[in-house]
């Protein structure tokens, strides 16, 4: 069963073409690398598929549900900014989860708050940005939803808190659900794909298998990202 | 779902709410024993002669209706503001991706601002009684001639409120509550408007969407009310109040469709 797929979607912002004509199914079980340099419609796309947007034309649908109430309690959704409110504690925000999404693990959630050092009475306003992110990086993997998509969840961060938030979304994540991570940082992804979707222009440039695709250009998702990708305009 | 997400609401303004209301009921007793201390100086006729402690109770007084003020109003600015903050800015990514649709967002907000106007709206009413209650009670109250007073108010009254009255107090009490809704709406769709339309300094022009379309209505208005005052009579001051009425609901409705249509469809937090 396809878990997300979009049909001629396109996303226009006033003038600005973002998404145009877009088709793309993802399988489930997958972790799939949504690449693309900056401004190539990765957060569009994520953005639609978690219900922020409506899109101009076209649809998408998570696990055959239009985007709605329905697909939202299905799709866990990691954005590219903290959206914790300053006076709200770590506590407060898990009941928040618990309440709304019957698929939150709060014990793992807490458990992995442990790890980490953060306590549940912490107040966000105390919590470091980077700390803020990897709370929200636990609320988010400790639900059991057949979507989960993360914008940009290594984008700027150091490489030991890279490594820790790969290793977060591996270890915890339902191995029948699919992951949709946004980056435009391959090479530290690269070990934890399976699947890849290049971005450019706000149009499908190339998809397939990481392995199979590796196998059949001798080279790493990394190089052949830095080959297509420079032969474009405006990259 | 909508009742977590009014409980969440709620959750997220009442400390400020509670504090504000602790600020009018301090406020109250302060300006109260300040009025007191005045009421008595008059009562053993005394000249005010401008003692320091005279002064101070001026101003304590002054004060307590400044501060009761201040409060109402920080109030609602309060709940305008969260309104803004959950919706509009980076809060907004979580709100809009919990599993519940733009209606039970929209409106958690409106039943959580009314619940929390009203409960303001009876403390401010409270404190301003307490107020004059401890200032009046420094003189020296008969309790029996108050209890036939009141009784005599009550006849009075009786005799007053015949139905003819009811039904005009009715009236504007409709009116009262059709234009709460429609200036609380009106708030909030000029924030939706602002947020989503401009691209910096969304309060400015959250500010003058509200002028926009008050001014606009407000012509409306008054040209109804000129038209009720040249016919005058009874049938006349029905129309003048009923109509109000009736296009405070209107609008009310279409500012709210609005509302959701631009939040549902046109949304674009970054």
């Amino acid at each position: 069963m396809d878990v997300l797929k979009a049909e001629n979607l396109s996303m226009r912002y006033h003038t600005k073409l973002a998404l145009e004509h877009l088709n793309l199914t993802l399988p489930e079980g997958k972790i799939v690398g949504l690449l693309g340099p900056n401004g190539s419609g990765k957060t569009t796309f994520i953005k639609l598929a978690a219900g922020l947007l409506t899109p101009t034309e076209g649809s998408i649908t998570v696990c055959g549900r239009k985007i709605g109430p329905g697909s939202k309690a299905l799709v866990s959704y990691l954005p590219d900014r903290t959206y914790f409110g300053r006076q709200i504690r770590v506590r407060q925000q898990l009941e928040l989860f618990q309440d709304f999404y019957p698929d939150f693990d709060r014990a793992r959630a807490e458990q992995m708050l442990a790890a980490l050092g953060i306590g549940l009475d912490d107040s966000f306003r105390n919590l470091s940005k980077g700390t803020q992110e990897k709370v929200q990086l636990v609320l988010v993997m400790s639900r059991r939803a057949r979507l989960y998509l993360l914008d940009e969840p290594i984008g700027g961060v150091d490489p030991a808190a890279r490594d820790y938030i790969l290793n977060t979304i591996l270890t915890n994540y339902d191995p029948s659900a699919t992951v949709l991570i946004s980056t435009h940082l391959i090479s530290d992804v690269e070990r934890v794909l399976d699947e890849f979707v290049f971005l450019a222009g706000g149009k499908l440039l190339r998809a397939g298998n990481v392995d199979a695709t590796r196998e059949a250009e001798g080279k790493s998702l990394d190089e052949l990202f830095r080959e297509v990708f420079r032969c474009l305009p405006n990259c | 779902m909508f009742a977590k997400l009014l409980k969440y609401e709620w959750k997220a303004t009442w400390h400020y709410i509670g504090i504000l209301c602790l600020g009018a009921v301090a406020a109250s007793l302060m300006g109260g024993g300040a009025m007191r201390y005045l009421v008595k100086l008059s009562e053993q006729a005394e000249e005010f002669d401008g003692t320091v402690l005279e002064i101070v109770s001026v101003f304590l007084l002054m004060g307590a209706f400044l501060a009761i003020a201040v409060c109402a109003i920080g109030g609602f600015a309060v709940l305008l503001v969260r309104f803004y903050r959950g919706r509009f800015t980076d809060e907004g990514y979580l709100t809009f991706t919990l599993p519940v649709n733009t209606h039970q967002i929209l409106l958690s907000s409106l039943v959580n601002t009314l619940l929390n106007l009203l409960l303001l709206t009876a403390v401010v009413l409270a404190s301003g009684m307490v107020l004059l209650l401890i200032g009046i009670s420094a003189e020296q109250i008969a309790w029996e001639e108050l209890r036939q007073a009141l009784l005599q108010i009550r006849e009075g009254l009786a005799k007053i409120f015949t139905l003819q009255v009811m039904k005009i107090l009715g009236t504007m009490a409709a009116a009262g509550i059709a234009g709460i809704l429609w200036e609380i709406i009106c708030l909030m769709l000029a924030i939706t408007l602002g947020a989503l339309a401009a691209k910096k300094h969304k309060i400015l022009a959250a500010v003058g969407f509200f002028y926009g379309i008050q001014m606009a209505v407000g012509i409306v208005q008054t040209g109804t009310m000129l038209s009720a005052v040249v016919e005058s009579g009874e049938s006349a001051f029905y129309r003048a109040m009923l109509w109000p009425t009736v296009m405070h609901l209107v609008l009310a409705a279409a500012g709210y469709f609005l509302m959701w249509y631009l939040t549902d469809r046109k949304l674009n937090l970054s």
